[in-house]
């Protein structure tokens, strides 16, 4: 499994954000946090896309 | 009815803490004109008193002045004291007020459509003048995220952004220590913060409702569509009796608190007495009885927001109001759009905050979106044109409930009021020609146009009331950011472009293509221009599109020049022009807001405009087609065909007032000079 080389000061940073957030590990935060932030990353935003377009028609000069 | 005002708001102590930096600085010299220490106590502010009447227009004005049924404005206009009034390229009113509060172009707001497009996301469309922003972060527990702000959480709420830029005239009034207050002002919200304390404002047209839509009702009837139906602006549901009672659901706002955000909702049944002609709405706790016809009164409606466990839930207040249309043998239901509470806002709508309340502790509850006539009932038929009128004038009674509040608590300095009716109530109502209307017959559409014509009657009268009441002590200006016109005609832009071999492929049907069956989209790589919004097309330029291929320089003049050559010679199958103008963006704009501005903006002749299906850029078969909209009449025209009006209790000198003008004139009332950006000239001088 590939490791990452962390900043002893952003690790302990990361070590107590866990412990205040109940993870059970540093690993488990971390793993959750970059999940996360790919998850928006990756997100399409055709859904999205489409309900801003449903609320202009909304506007009465677009049907 | 005396108002008191005996509570220490926020407004009020920010004035007491800043009085004395405020007399120290331009406040000083400003009201040293007008006001200032004196015998008897501090001298007030003089009085300017500003009437917006949107999209009133200068043609049916003048009509109704000619025939008497305007006697109040016609006095004016006898005295000199009334002018068309030049408007914005193009005449939309999120461009045209934005004009009026910067006393300045388009290019110094920022303000070019009611849609604007992304450039780096190939032409996705947003609302222009603001832009709401998703929740983000939060600590997840279980299906909940709980918003901490902190790292490593870094909850960031939804929030809501003006996206109008520059510095709009009150900043400046506020800086000298006078007193400014507005009622439903447009391209102004969220309301701009109040640096000094001295500016109160309602935010108008760009509020949106519970659901973060510019309005949507939600419709229930038996006849319904049995999965629940939505659309830009609806909501369609089946509803299914057993033993005269139906269960239903009302939806609200999305609950951002989980993880996959979803909509809330509230249970309701309803009751129906066929015997008897009545039905019960029985909701929340509430009873509320109606016959056919009838509407019910606000109700307010408490939408929980599930939090984790260990968190107490939230709640968001709405308002709506019930409107029975017939309870056999087709039960029909009608809801309005979820209004904010005025009585406890969920979001921001006044500045100060609590201005909201303090209206709402005087006169309850009112319409506090952008657009409050339900003008997508009738375009969806879910109306009839009777319907649609007795819901546009309680808008309109409950705004001259509104107008009697703002007058019983004006005191001094700049009081703003705006009137929705002229505008929304002339879309779907204005018919005034004999040719076919899109859908009315002509004795139907005659009907509608005289109440239009009424309407303008009115008004007359209670701005004549405030002549009379004012017009010793007060300026007084009555003004429209457009005029009207029929709309009759509608021209596919993106197809013209397909058409002409500007927009490739040469089948391509749609700029955004949804996935939908048989859809093709555009191959951007052989595109070199395209329409979005009502009036702008843009050119796929290299550089600033993500997909750009049209060199700057001399490629880009040569392509404006044939594009707009062409389309000013564009007929309609009786030969008559359908544009007007064409405007090259670079040459009618100036100021630094002008990024986002398309390069051409399309002026239509009258009884033409943009498609329906253009804006969003869809492609038609044919490139001119009928309106077949209940939506039967608009402005956004030619600048030159649809100028709004300027009415004033003293002559105007100016020969051709525009709405960038009237910044700078209530500005010189107080003896301040223009604000920096701005363009408009005094129309009391030469």
């Amino acid at each position: 499994m590939p490791k990452l080389k962390l900043d002893a000061h952003l690790y302990d940073r990361a070590k107590k954000a866990a412990e205040i957030a109940g993870y059970s590990s540093v690993d488990e935060f971390i793993i959750h946090v970059i999940e996360k932030e790919l998850a928006q990353l990756e997100a399409p935003e055709g859904e999205a896309d489409e309900k801003v377009q449903e609320r202009l028609r909304g506007l009465g000069y677009i049907e | 009815m005396a108002y008191q005002k005996n509570k220490l708001n926020r407004r009020q102590f920010i004035k007491s803490t800043a009085a004395t930096a405020a007399a120290l600085t331009t406040g000083l010299n400003a009201l040293s004109g007008c006001g200032g220490s004196g015998k008897g106590g501090p001298k007030k502010a003089p009085k300017v008193i500003v009437i917006g009447v949107d999209g009133m227009d200068p043609r049916l004005a003048e009509r109704l002045m000619a025939a008497g049924k305007m006697p109040h404005l016609a006095q004016l206009a006898q005295a000199g004291g009334y002018h068309p009034l030049g408007t914005s390229i193009p005449p939309q009113s999120p461009v045209a007020w934005a004009c009026f509060i910067n006393g300045a172009g388009p290019g110094s707001h920022g303000i070019f459509d009611f849609i604007h497009r992304d450039p780096h996301r190939q032409c996705l469309p947003f609302y222009s003048a603001a832009e709401t922003t998703a929740a983000a972060g939060g600590w997840e527990i279980g299906s909940h995220k709980v918003p901490l702000t902190f790292w490593p959480f870094n909850h960031q709420q939804s929030q809501t952004v003006l996206r109008r830029a520059g510095t709009p005239f009150w900043d400046y009034l506020d800086e000298a220590g006078i007193e400014s207050t507005f009622y439903d002002l447009p391209s102004n919200y969220p309301p701009s913060r109040s640096k000094h304390g001295h500016h109160r404002c309602l935010s108008g047209l760009g509020v949106t409702d519970l659901l973060g839509t510019y309005g949507t009702y939600q419709h229930f009837a038996e006849d319904g569509p049995v999965r629940p139906v939505e659309g830009g602006g609806y909501r369609h549901s089946w509803l299914f009796f057993e033993n005269d009672s139906a269960p239903a659901e009302l939806i609200g706002p999305t609950n951002d608190f989980l993880i996959e955000p979803k909509q809330t909702t509230i249970n309701f049944q309803v009751h129906r007495d066929r015997a008897s002609q009545a039905a019960a709405v029985d909701i929340q706790g509430k009873k509320i009885l109606l016959r056919p016809g009838q509407w019910s009164g606000w109700i307010k409606l408490d939408y929980p927001l599930s939090m984790p466990a260990v968190m107490p839930d939230k709640h968001i207040s709405g308002i709506c109001r019930f409107f029975l249309q017939e309870v056999g043998p087709n039960f029909r239901l009608f809801v309005s759009p979820i209004n904010i509470d005025p009585s406890a806002p969920a979001v921001r709508i006044t500045e100060p905050e609590d201005f909201a309340t303090d209206i709402s502790d005087k006169l309850g509850l009112f319409y506090t979106t952008g657009f409050q006539e339900d003008h997508k009932a009738l375009t969806t038929r879910m109306f009839n044109e009777d319907e649609f009128i007795e819901q546009a004038e309680y808008v309109l009674q409950e705004r001259l409930n509104l107008l009697e509040y703002a007058l019983q608590d004006y005191d001094e300095g700049l009081l703003f009021f705006y009137f929705s009716s002229t505008d929304l109530q002339a879309h779907m109502l204005w018919w005034d020609s004999d040719a076919a209307h899109p859908t009315r017959g002509s004795d139907a559409a005659q009907y509608c146009f005289n109440h239009v014509q009424d309407l303008y009657h009115r008004l007359d009268a209670r701005i004549g009331e405030i002549i009379k009441q004012y017009g010793d002590e007060a300026a007084i200006f009555i003004l429209s950011d457009h005029g009207f016109a029929n709309f009759g005609r509608q021209f596919n832009l993106n197809t013209w472009l397909r058409d002409n071999g500007y927009l490739h492929p040469a089948h391509c049907t749609a700029l955004l293509p949804t996935g939908a069956a048989g859809q093709v989209g555009p191959d951007w790589l052989g595109t070199r221009a395209y329409g979005l919004g009502i009036n702008s097309l843009y050119l796929n330029l290299a550089g600033r599109e993500r997909d750009g291929i049209v060199k700057p320089g001399q490629e880009k003049e040569d392509l404006l020049n044939e594009l707009t050559a062409k389309l000013l010679a564009v007929r309609d199958a009786d030969g008559r022009n359908v544009i007007r103008a064409v405007h090259r963006t670079d040459q009618v704009y100036s100021g630094d807001h002008t990024a986002l501005a398309p390069d051409l903006v399309i002026g239509y002749r009258r009884h033409y405009r943009a498609s329906w299906a253009t804006c969003l850029g869809d492609i038609t078969r044919e490139v001119l087609l009928d309106n077949d909209s209940a939506w039967s009449a608009d402005h956004c025209a030619d600048v030159s065909e649809v100028p709004g009006i300027l009415f004033c209790n003293r002559p105007i000198k100016h020969k051709s007032p525009a709405l960038w003008d009237l910044a700078p004139t209530i500005l010189a009332e107080y003896g301040l000079p223009p604000g920096g950006d701005m363009i408009g000239r005094n129309i009391f001088t030469t």
